[in-house]
């Protein structure tokens, strides 16, 4: 593992967190990411569009108008981009532990 | 080494928020719903050519789903069952095993210790879901 294994979609801090929940989630509204990743809706938006546009996580809406909710969950691709990215950190932290 | 720092706090920051996954969902609670659930239908089972055997089965079923998706909605997330196994599929396996467990505790030649074992086996896979 080396930083060249570390996905640059998944790499910056808010879509990491994301995809952090949405790995241990079957499924998680909109309000409740922008909430635990403490972002505004917009942000939120757009880091997941991100997400979504690399095929890491699908949207789903439920009901119209103010009273609908988004839901995201991870996809198989996503799941293992993620497995993947976590697996690269941790080796960088252990040939640091290994070094120092 | 410094370099190290940035990968070692996204990869705490990564446990922290699947950590607060879990809580948000309220696994132990879900668990013991479906544990009365189990009993539910374990006694239904026990009565199942009765209609109210199976009128309490299949309505206690009913409720708990019913419930189990308010709870989702409410918390806003559904967490899965490590290693990401959905709660929908955990809850089939348990409904399964108190199933399995009523028809063996309906056997007549079977010792009674035999069907306390079972029985325990029961509660320790309850109690092993409600851990992680």
């Amino acid at each position: 593992m080396t930083i060249a294994d570390l996905d640059p979609v998944i790499h910056a801090p808010k879509r990491l967190g994301a995809m952090a929940i949405l790995a241990a989630s079957k499924t998680v509204e909109f309000a409740y990411l922008r909430d635990h990743l403490e972002v505004s809706d917009s942000d939120l938006s757009k880091q997941m569009a991100t997400l979504c546009e690399a095929g890491y996580a699908r949207v789903r809406k439920d009901g119209r108008g103010r009273g609908s909710t988004t839901w995201f969950s991870i996809t198989l691709k996503g799941l293992a981009a993620f497995k993947g990215h976590v697996a690269a950190l941790q080796a960088l932290v252990e040939v640091a532990g290994a070094d120092g | 080494m410094e370099s190290a720092e940035v990968p070692h706090e996204q990869l705490a920051e990564v446990r922290r928020l699947q950590d607060e996954v879990v809580r948000s969902s309220a696994p132990l609670v879900n668990t013991v719903a479906a544990f009365v659930l189990g009993v539910v239908i374990s006694l239904s089972m026990f009565a199942v050519s009765s209609a109210a055997g199976w009128t309490a089965a299949v309505g206690s079923t009913a409720l708990y789903l019913g419930w189990f998706r308010w709870r989702r909605h409410v918390a806003g997330v559904e967490a899965r069952i490590p290693p990401n196994k959905p709660r929908s599929r955990v809850f089939l396996e348990m409904f399964v095993a108190w199933a399995v467990l009523a028809v063996v505790l309906n056997i007549p030649f079977l010792p009674w210790p035999v069907k306390a074992i079972a029985f325990a086996g029961i509660c320790l896979g309850h109690y092993h879901v409600a851990r992680r």
